[in-house]
């Protein structure tokens, strides 16, 4: 039977050495610790029975420091070792997800919230690690004292042992009942707290919204509403919360009453010594936290079961797209064939139909038609994000899912609609792990127009972007987007609605650099923008994942259809801005001449 | 001022500030009295902990171990002869005139003293037998006993109460034996039961404490909370361009709990360990002083030692958060770009980029479980050394008679409640400086003005009509010193009609919007609102009367109906089909799930730009307002919606004042008024025909289009 624990076994084989050192310090400790008491018993049965040899304490007493000296040093290793395997458990795992994750398909993530898989990243993981570490130790800890210290509760006492032993279950029941309800309830308080972090998050991010419409006071209404169930959620927490400890202690001590009287009665009797008493009482509480522990444990164990279980079905799920057996490893030149290319993501929903498209090395071509019509997933299928049916999409003449993903790949270079950076420097944001000379860095930066923007700031291609570093506006994350693609000096470029930040002029200066520049690449560009597109060998329109209308500039405006319609629209809207923005300078000028 | 507020986010200052605590207790004030019975509950608490292990001395002591000794108080005047029977009158019994014989254990610490010093008490251990205490069962057991000669028993001075020697004792029958000690029992049953009813008190009072003190911690909790949220939303829009959300979310979530810490976990406690701590020290020195002081020599070394492990826990705890942290962000930018490396192919680097992060963080944890570890053996050797002490020496006292068996056990258990608030303490100095950072910051941003505090002490205009005439005159602007984003800039708007403002990015088109909604105070000039000053009005009296509909849609969680009537309740859903349909949003949401009561999450994701679009139109009509106020958008929407845009505004804007920074032309065609800005000033003014006659910038731009049109007619 496969299940989860096949992820964490095979380290505890690996860490066996570790695990026995532990184990030999955990069975030392509890072993040490268990004779304390009877040292202590000795001393006080010495002050009882034979107060004269009272100098014989001296040896008890060595002998109490002797056992702390080496319950000390055992503790510390088998903490060491034990918890330090649950470290490392910890740390593979998460070394091992995140592999795993890279490796999964594009669609995957189309449907997974990076906010879950953070979670299993973090709270699933420690679940786990605790129930490796803690959950282990904690319970053979539990049982192993539990073991030791009734054996010498029994050497001194059955009866009374069996007397004490009455009330200590209840601990653990309640341990077992209680530590759910508090663990749902615990939950549900950080659900609520994250409901008021998002509340203030929309209300201060839609602050304009608020202030212009002048709701204020209803949104603080609205905010005391989840403010009020946070601290009636934390109320109800702190009823099962604030009853666990002292429930345990209470019965803890009715087990210390059970012998303050009875094993009282016991000396007094002269069945039992003074010292007996003593060590009794000290038994009771090293028994008192297995019992607790087995409660603790058996939630722990719980917990990182359901965790583990989680975390086993990410890596259940299967990478979509791997490499075939003998993939081909070939240099690319760029011919891009569409060959009647259906897709689907979901059977029977076909977004691109029937789709035929030759693109000739070095040849641009261009994407348009409105959102929906499926012009990105059909650049996807060129890298092979998603798998195409088999001679539907071509390179070079070669089927794309025959050729190795990383060779493939790592000869497109795409710009894509999000302009994603990483909280880099720039610089590396552009090199993206390739080395590249600082003057091939500045060349593409160049290209892409951003270099001026870079130019600006006081560490120039060393500047931190993201939220460490200096936020970057919409238009130029896409052209450092744009410099990561061209640096790669790829065969294919791929511009997914690359530039809908930047400005048309700057949009159409781009264009002619990457055009004009000597790799003769392979372009498709998906553009909203006419202005761009114009100039492209193929313009191609899609509808509904068809190619509607497809051919030159000239072809298409002479056809009079869809691209020609949004064509005379933009036209209008471009030289209404152009026309107010030169149309005004002149007025300046002449102001100032005049 | 927000730079100031920027600087000092990560400090992590003083453990106490006097300043802040001083304002933190006009929190806590509305709640004394429920703060003042927690801190009573937590002292009844302390003594019943302290309680407990006397308890048990005094059973060991009256009942269990027996050495009854007989006692010369020649020593004692008249007068503290007399003083000392009446005090152990129950328990001693009058030999002669200056001896009595007495259960030594009960004998208090002073009096024990001065007799063991004065070589008063006798070193035989004698065992009273006190007729009265017996039932009538075992007293006839006990005379029949002695009268058969079995039980040998001394007389003495008070009639039905004998003495023997404890030796003999040992040497009775076991039966005979039992029922002599059965007052001894007795006793200790009546202790057992005093114990048990100590526990249940604590139980509940143990609880109640934390209840109290939770809701208490709750209560302050909510009301800061509910305070800042209401201040941060009356900031300066300025404010909020300055700060990330994210940091303002921060306040108001996380730093108000760890506020929490103050009053909870500190103040309450704190003061809990400190009782304990004292208590126990009082009562060690009390029972036993000398072995209470040599017990103490190990407390120099426990302070240290934790001092010492705490601080250096505390320092790997905080580089363990750092790089847990770390991870969490690499994790979450990787997950967020993975498209990117997926596509780039660079899964190899990234993954060696996290591998090395999470190493790093494997390693600060390993440091901070070594620490952690190593302070465990400390503590265990330290608290063993006390017991160790105790033994002995103790031992030695009890031996000497200077102490009593009892009080060595209570030692003992004394010791082992002694090391727990010691180590409480010095974790609490850690929440402490991490509260006093938080606290810190909260009242920073509460000390911020809001936006209304410009008007401070001046009469506004709060109600009335607005019927919607504006005039600039001469008005310039800058957002920052003397970057002018307006200048001398004056227009007129009447009642009624609409005015489009035309111009290029960066021309002052938004500014204006700004500037009418009183979001930004003008340098000079004037803006006029139906003939008055714009400042005589009171900014949510003007806001009340407008409304706006941005380019960038906002829309918040929650379904269709909350994004269109925001928190009016006194909008009906039929007023919201109406409008919808009014602006032509209707169709589209009649498509959606649930229909109007889809759900919209923050931001808007699942619904496109022209959608967003139409919802802020209807949002905007719905509240059926003097004035409108417009940013139409400009991004590409694809012109199926724009044709939808285009009716619904339309509609919008007949009948009602309206500002509108115009990007089509249609809008721009139908304006009353329009105004072509440039770099901050007005260039043109008219109405498309009169600026077309004018023949200057706008006819420019008319006649491009129209020439446009020609060219692709041919």
């Amino acid at each position: 039977m496969k299940s989860g624990f096949s992820l964490i076994i095979p380290y505890f084989k690996r860490y066996r050495t570790h695990l026995m050192i532990g184990i030999v310090g955990l069975l030392a400790v509890d072993s040490l610790q268990i004779f304390i008491p009877w040292m202590v018993k000795n001393s006080i049965d010495v002050l009882t029975e034979n107060p004269e040899n009272y100098r014989r304490i001296l040896r008890y007493g060595a002998g109490i420091l002797l056992l702390a000296i080496g319950v000390g040093f055992s503790r510390f290793t088998w903490r060491y070792f034990i918890i330090g395997i649950s470290r490392r458990i910890e740390m593979f795992l998460r070394n091992a997800l995140y592999r795993h994750l890279q490796s999964l398909s594009y669609t995957y993530f189309d449907h997974t919230s990076v906010g879950d898989l953070m979670a299993h990243a973090t709270n699933d993981l420690e679940a786990i690690r605790m129930m490796c570490g803690m959950a282990i130790v904690a319970s053979m800890d539990a049982a192993l004292l539990m073991i030791a210290s009734l054996i010498m509760m029994f050497t001194i006492d059955g009866t009374l042992t069996l007397y004490v032993l009455i009330p200590m279950p209840v601990i653990t029941l309640i341990v077992l009942r209680m530590g759910p309800l508090m663990h749902a309830r615990f939950l549900k308080v950080q659900e609520r707290f994250s409901t008021i972090s998002e509340k203030a998050q929309e209300t201060f991010a839609g602050i304009r919204v608020i202030k212009s419409f002048v709701q204020e006071s209803a949104e603080s209404t609205n905010f005391s509403r989840i403010n009020q169930g946070y601290v009636n959620d934390n109320m109800s927490l702190v009823k099962v919360w604030g009853l666990l400890h002292p429930m345990i202690w209470t019965i803890g001590g009715l087990c210390g009453v059970i012998i303050l009287y009875a094993g009282g009665n016991r000396v007094i009797d002269n069945r039992m010594t003074m010292g007996d008493f003593v060590a009794f009482n000290s038994y009771l509480g090293i028994l008192l936290w297995p019992m607790i522990a087995i409660g603790w444990v058996v939630n722990l164990y719980q917990r990182g079961r359901a965790s583990l279980d989680r975390v086993y079905r990410i890596f259940q799920e299967k990478p979509a797209i791997e490499n075939l057996p003998d993939a081909l490893q070939p240099t690319l030149l760029g011919a891009i064939r569409f060959r009647d290319l259906t897709f689907a993501y979901q059977p029977d929903k076909p977004v691109l139909k029937h789709i035929n498209l030759t693109i000739r090395p070095g040849q641009w071509v261009a994407l348009m038609g409105p959102t929906g019509s499926a012009k990105t997933t059909l650049v996807s299928l060129v890298s092979r994000l998603y798998d195409p049916p088999d001679g539907t999409v071509l390179i070079d003449d070669i089927d794309v899912r025959t050729i190795d993903l990383k060779t493939l790949r790592s000869q497109i270079g795409v710009v894509p609609q999000q302009s994603f950076l990483f909280s880099d420097t720039i610089s590396n944001n552009i090199r993206f792990g390739r080395e590249l000379t600082d003057e091939q860095v500045e060349k593409v930066a160049r290209q892409a127009h951003v270099y001026d923007d870079i130019a600006i700031f006081p560490e120039r291609f060393e500047t931190l972007v993201g939220e460490r570093g200096v936020t970057l506006s919409g238009g130029q994350k896409q052209r450092v987007a744009i410099a990561r693609a061209l640096a790669a000096q790829t065969p294919i470029l791929i511009l997914d609605d690359a530039l809908s930040a930047v400005d048309a002029e700057t949009e159409e200066s781009i264009v002619s650099n990457v055009k004009n520049n000597d790799r003769n690449q392979t372009v498709i560009l998906i553009s909203h923008r006419v202005s761009t597109a114009r100039e492209a060998d193929i313009i191609v329109f899609l509808e509904d994942g068809e190619i509607a209308e497809m051919g030159s500039h000239q072809e298409l405006t002479a056809r009079r259809g869809r691209y020609f319609e949004i064509y005379q629209h933009q036209k209008l809207e471009e030289e209404l801005d152009r026309v107010t923005e030169s149309e005004a300078v002149g007025h300046e000028e002449s102001d100032t001449h005049a | 001022m927000p730079e100031d507020y920027l600087a000092r986010e990560d400090d992590l200052g003083k453990i106490y500030d006097s300043r802040i605590v001083r304002r933190l207790y006009v929190y806590a004030r509305p709640y004394a009295p429920w703060l003042f019975l927690a801190l009573l509950l937590a002292s009844l608490m302390s003594a019943s902990q302290i309680l407990l292990p006397y308890l048990t001395k005094i059973g060991i002591d009256s009942f269990i171990v027996i050495k009854d000794k007989r006692v010369d108080l020649t020593s004692f005047s008249p007068a503290e002869r007399d003083d000392f029977l009446v005090r152990y009158a129950d328990r001693h019994i009058a030999l002669h005139d200056n001896q009595v014989i007495i259960r030594e254990g009960i004998l208090d610490p002073v009096d024990r003293k001065r007799l063991f010093d004065a070589g008063a008490v006798d070193t035989v251990s004698t065992y009273i037998l006190d007729l009265d205490r017996y039932d009538e069962n075992s007293r006839e057991q006990i005379l029949a006993a002695k009268t058969a000669g079995v039980l040998q028993l001394e007389p003495t001075v008070t009639s039905g109460r004998f003495v023997m020697p404890i030796t003999r004792l040992d040497t009775l029958p076991e039966t005979l034996r039992s029922v002599i000690r059965k007052p001894d029992r007795r006793g200790i049953g009546a202790i057992a039961l005093v114990y048990v009813a100590i526990l249940l008190l604590s139980l509940v009072v143990m609880f109640g404490q934390v209840y109290v003190l939770a809701w208490v911690g709750q209560k302050i909790m909510y009301d800061i909370r509910m305070k800042l949220f209401d201040h941060v939303q009356r900031l300066h829009l300025r404010f909020f361009n300055s700060q990330p959300t994210g940091r303002l979310v921060t306040r108001v979530s996380n730093d108000v709990n760890v506020l929490n810490e103050v009053f909870t976990s500190i103040l309450v406690e704190m003061l809990k360990n400190v009782l304990m701590i004292v208590g126990i020290t009082g009562v060690m020195l009390v029972l036993a002083p000398r072995l209470a002081l040599v017990t103490f020599c190990v407390l120099p070394f426990m302070i240290s030692v934790t001092w010492y492990f705490k601080r250096k826990m505390r320092d790997a705890y905080r580089i363990v958060r750092k790089k847990i942290a770390l991870i969490n962000a690499t994790l979450a930018e990787h997950l967020s770009g993975i498209k990117v490396i997926i596509v780039f192919a660079r899964e190899a680097l990234h993954f060696n980029k996290f591998k090395e992060i999470n190493r790093q963080a494997f390693q600060a944890n390993m440091r901070e479980l070594i620490i952690q570890s190593s302070f465990s053996p400390f503590i265990v050797f330290l608290e063993n050394t006390g017991v160790a002490l105790i033994l002995y020496y103790g031992g030695g006292q009890v031996v000497q008679n200077a102490i009593s068996l009892g009080t060595l056990i209570a030692f003992l258990n004394y010791l082992t409640m002694f090391f727990g608030p010691v180590r409480d303490i010095a974790e609490k100095f850690n929440i402490m400086q991490a509260a006093m950072a938080s606290s810190e910051r909260i009242f920073q941003l509460l000390d911020l003005d809001p936006e209304d505090a410009e008007d401070a002490g001046r009469q506004l205009l709060t109600e009335g009509v607005i019927r919607g005439d504006i005039e600039f005159r001469h008005v310039w602007f800058a957002y920052n010193g003397d970057d002018w984003v307006l200048k001398d800039v004056s227009f007129t708007v009447r009642a009624g009609e609409t005015a489009a403002f035309v111009g290029a990015t960066g021309s002052g088109k938004t500014t204006i919007i700004n500037l009418l909604t009183r979001f930004y105070t003008i340098q000079s000039g004037e803006i006029l609102l139906d003939g008055r000053n714009l400042y005589e009005y009171d900014r949510r009296f003007i806001r009340r009367n407008m409304a706006m509909v941005l380019q960038d849609v906002f829309l918040f969680s929650g379904d269709i109906y909350r994004n269109i009537r925001l928190n009016n309740s006194d909008i009906s859903d039929e007023a919201i089909h109406d409008v919808a349909r009014f602006v032509h949003a209707d169709t589209f949401i009649e498509r959606l799930d649930d229909r109007y009561e889809h759900r919209v999450e923050e931001g808007g994701a699942t619904l496109s730009q022209g959608q967003r679009q139409l919802l802020a139109f209807a949002r905007a009509l719905a509240m059926d307002p003097a004035l409108l106020i417009l940013d139409e958008a400009t991004a590409n929407i694809d012109s199926e919606t724009e044709k939808w845009i285009q009716r619904g505004l339309d509609h919008l804007l007949s009948h009602r004042t309206a500002v509108v920074v115009a990007h089509r032309l249609s809008t721009i065609k139908q304006a009353d008024t329009i105004i072509v800005l440039h770099r901050g000033q007005v260039q043109e003014i008219g109405t498309h025909q009169s600026l077309l006659t004018r023949r200057g910038l706008y006819y420019r731009l008319y006649q491009l289009q129209f020439k446009q049109q020609e060219k692709l007619a041919t």
